[in-house]
């Protein structure tokens, strides 16, 4: 029997469906943001050769910018605070240091698929270095009981409470990192299948067939995670 | 088929409104506040200037850019057919010339036969590299002579037929008989037929019984 995999559309999925329904406002919306993604784009290049010219104070707004995305997927590979802070900071160094070899080549949002990417490699090392000197990494380990055994301790997530929430991240964190990678970006920063293959250099039917596996495998861990709270109980 | 490519476990239901609320449900842990000192922290790094690095100034990576047109692709591919085409020919007219040298040197040692006193040598003409056969030009002169004939062991003693080389327009054909063979490396024994007669080449330096009485005559190469 075939096996059809029906996904959610990505972002340029989402943009066409709005277009094709004809509605003057949605095009016009559609339209703007476009052009605004545009002139970011622009805005960006600008930056990016002021900061090649020698003057580092362009870089401010840069940073300011994808501070957030930067740090989020690095805290949502580690689920360290501390390591995701080393993370995000030492991947902008790096991007400025290589400004100089950046090509955006007339790609949209060229500059942060670049400065992610980065951020994801250097993500790995880490964990890589910590599967290396810290056997067990008990949040590679798939299964509910390495869901309980992690604690994130993280101050946005207490602060949000919510039991579901911290379930949700210690789960995501037993995923293994080659599906966690593609559920954070894809499903946490939402980003385009488009931009997620220029990130992770993989072809776009991978992406996805990881995205439905990386789902299926948290569903699984929070399911399992579930039950083995209700029977503590 | 790699682990990805595989449909997933009949357990993961892909696109069903589970999995989808659970897409929607990790959307909402998007918002993280990033340490408030990380804009310092890096704009404070690169505002630093490195000091030079001979080391880090050699590893620098080098890129080049190379943008071909078809039209580009297809000349370059004509220039290397027509520069692979190029090589194969010299190689090949070098083959020649090392025969042709072979030639002087046969037409100097060339003999004169009377008719009853055959006279005749192999010359090598060419020597290739170890392991490849030898080409070895055959010569005997013999006025009168309608059929002249090389065989040995490296013919399996077939007689290989000598051509009667032409004398020149305004010369009577001196009656030499010639041909080219690829010998390979080692000692042989040959004879000449002459119009059936073995005879053996009366300017080998070295012979060997045959065991029937006669001589062969040697070649080593």
């Amino acid at each position: 029997m075939p096996f059809v995999v029906a996904l959610k559309p990505d972002q340029s999925g989402a943009f066409l469906a709005s277009v094709a329904n004809t509605d003057v406002a949605s095009v016009a919306q559609a339209g703007g943001a476009a052009s605004a993604s545009a002139a970011r784009d622009e805005e960006e290049r600008r930056l990016i050769a002021r900061c090649v010219a020698g003057d580092a104070e362009a870089f401010r707004p840069l940073v300011v910018s994808y501070q957030r995305q930067a740090f989020a997927v690095a805290l949502r590979m580690l689920g360290s605070r501390s390591d995701a802070e080393d993370v995000a900071q030492q991947s902008f160094i790096d991007a400025f240091n290589a400004l100089d070899r950046f090509r955006d080549e007339g790609r949209p949002r060229a500059f942060s698929t670049w400065l992610l990417r980065i951020v994801v490699n250097r993500s790995k090392d880490v964990l890589k270095s910590k599967r290396r000197t810290e056997q067990p990494l008990d949040r590679e380990v798939a299964g509910g009981d390495a869901v309980f055994a992690h604690d994130p301790s993280n101050p946005e997530a207490n602060a949000s409470g919510g039991q579901r929430r911290r379930r949700l991240e210690a789960a995501l964190l037993a995923v293994p990192a080659k599906y966690r990678e593609v559920l954070v970006l894809k499903d946490v920063e939402d980003l385009s299948y488009e931009e997620i293959r220029t990130i992770l250099r993989l072809p776009i039917t991978t992406l996805k067939m990881r995205v439905v596996r990386a789902r299926a495998m948290l569903r699984d861990l929070l399911e399992t995670a579930a039950g083995t709270e209700g029977e503590l109980r | 088929m790699s682990r990805e490519d595989e449909a997933p476990s009949s357990r993961a239901d892909p696109g069903t409104p589970e999995l989808d609320a659970l897409a929607d449900e990790l959307r909402g842990l998007r918002e993280v506040a990033p340490p408030a000192s990380l804009v310092a922290r890096v704009m404070t790094r690169v505002a630093t200037p490195q000091p030079f690095s001979l080391w880090r100034w050699l590893r620098r990576p080098i890129q080049f850019e190379v943008r071909l047109s078809a039209l580009s692709v297809l000349t370059v591919g004509l220039v290397l057919t027509v520069g692979a085409t190029v090589l194969v020919r010299g190689s090949r007219s070098s083959h020649v010339s090392l025969s042709a040298d072979g030639d002087k040197i046969s037409a100097a040692v060339a003999r004169a036969y009377d008719g009853e006193e055959a006279r005749g040598e192999p010359d090598v003409a060419a020597r290739g590299d170890h392991g490849e056969p030898v080409l070895v030009r055959f010569v005997f002169e013999a006025h009168g002579a309608r059929r002249v004939a090389v065989a040995g062991s490296f013919t399996a003693w077939k007689e290989q037929v000598l051509t009667l080389e032409d004398g020149g327009t305004d010369e009577p054909s001196a009656g030499v008989f010639v041909t080219t063979l690829a010998v390979p490396r080692g000692t042989h024994e040959y004879m000449f037929v002459v119009d059936g007669r073995w005879i053996a080449d009366p300017l080998a330096t070295e012979r060997r019984p045959d065991g029937f009485g006669r001589q062969n005559s040697l070649l080593r190469l």
